[in-house]
């Protein structure tokens, strides 16, 4: 599958309704990832440093109580927790195909959440929205 | 002979004429090329969108092609069979993880991918409670036209 550029990533729901200039400040953020199958992402109890959003490939999150919830669309949110406090991953993330991934560091995040609260509000706003659509199982990562 | 005479004779207003028509007809074709090279211009600019629509183009038309019953959809019905068998012993609903560490334990290769396809076709339901279910009906649906392929198969194979 054919990598999106970033006039696609740009359309994701997260990012739609940024103006161009705070989207400039967001871009330089991202970092894209790619793993294969079966690559756990995110381990349970590990310190959150960093969040992810899905461009391709489809991801099982899970809890120690054998509840999973699967996600495979472009914009999906992965590991919000590296934004909320005790910043500590809730859930493990373990690839269920090969795929490609943004990342962005948490740390970095909330540096421009505090320098741009405009921005900051619309970002968390969004990855709220993202994590609301989701079956309410556990602490979703 | 000599001044219009010998040029007559020899044809030259007819060479005159016909070098003037090739540079002028040059100029149009060398205008023109000019004048649509901004459109050439910002295709190459613009390559990269050009590519992924004629990507999605291509995959369009491929994903409208029927399911071919091919090695593709047979290794989907055998990894049907083999992941009902499992679910069956494991009980319903049931745990994603558990499902596919199980798998993997009986040999079965690219659990993972394999457990991505079986969601993917609704053959793995969710349960909104986190767990999920064997979806019977597709499933039974999916290997009733292998066991019809099949039958078919043998009757054309028989004497």
């Amino acid at each position: 599958m054919k990598s999106p550029d970033q006039e696609q990533i740009k359309q994701l729901s997260l990012f739609r309704d940024l103006a161009p200039q705070q989207w400039s400040l967001v871009y330089p953020l991202l970092n894209r990832v790619r793993v294969i199958e079966a690559e756990q992402l995110i381990c349970e109890g590990d310190r959150a440093h960093s969040f992810y959003i899905i461009l391709n490939g489809h991801f099982m999150i899970h809890y120690k109580d054998g509840s999973a919830v699967s996600l495979n669309q472009k914009g999906d949110i992965i590991g919000w927790s590296s934004v909320v406090t005790p910043f500590q991953y809730t859930a493990n993330v373990t690839a269920l195909t090969d795929g490609e991934l943004l990342c962005i560091g948490g740390a970095e995040f909330l540096e421009l959440i505090q320098t741009d609260p405009v921005l900051g509000t619309k970002l968390l706003e969004k990855i709220n929205e993202s994590i609301h659509s989701r079956p309410h199982i556990g602490l979703t990562s | 002979m000599k001044g219009l005479d010998a040029i007559l004779h020899y044809e030259g207003f007819t060479m005159a004429a016909l070098g003037i028509t090739v540079v002028f007809a040059s100029l149009v074709v060398l205008a023109l090329i000019v004048s649509q090279l901004y459109k050439v211009l910002f295709l190459w600019e613009n390559r990269k969108l050009y590519y992924d629509k004629a990507g999605k183009l291509i995959s369009g038309f491929k994903s409208r092609q029927p399911t071919p019953a091919g090695p593709e959809s047979e290794g989907l019905r055998e990894s049907a069979r083999q992941f009902s068998l499992l679910v069956r012993i494991m009980g319903e609903p049931f745990s994603l993880p558990k499902l596919i560490r199980t798998a993997e334990i009986t040999g079965i290769s690219h659990a993972h991918c394999t457990v991505s396809r079986l969601i993917a076709v609704n053959l793995i339901v969710p349960d909104q409670k986190g767990f999920f279910r064997w979806n019977h009906k597709a499933c039974e649906r999916l290997l009733q036209k292998s066991r019809e392929q099949c039958a078919k198969d043998q009757y054309l194979m028989a004497p």
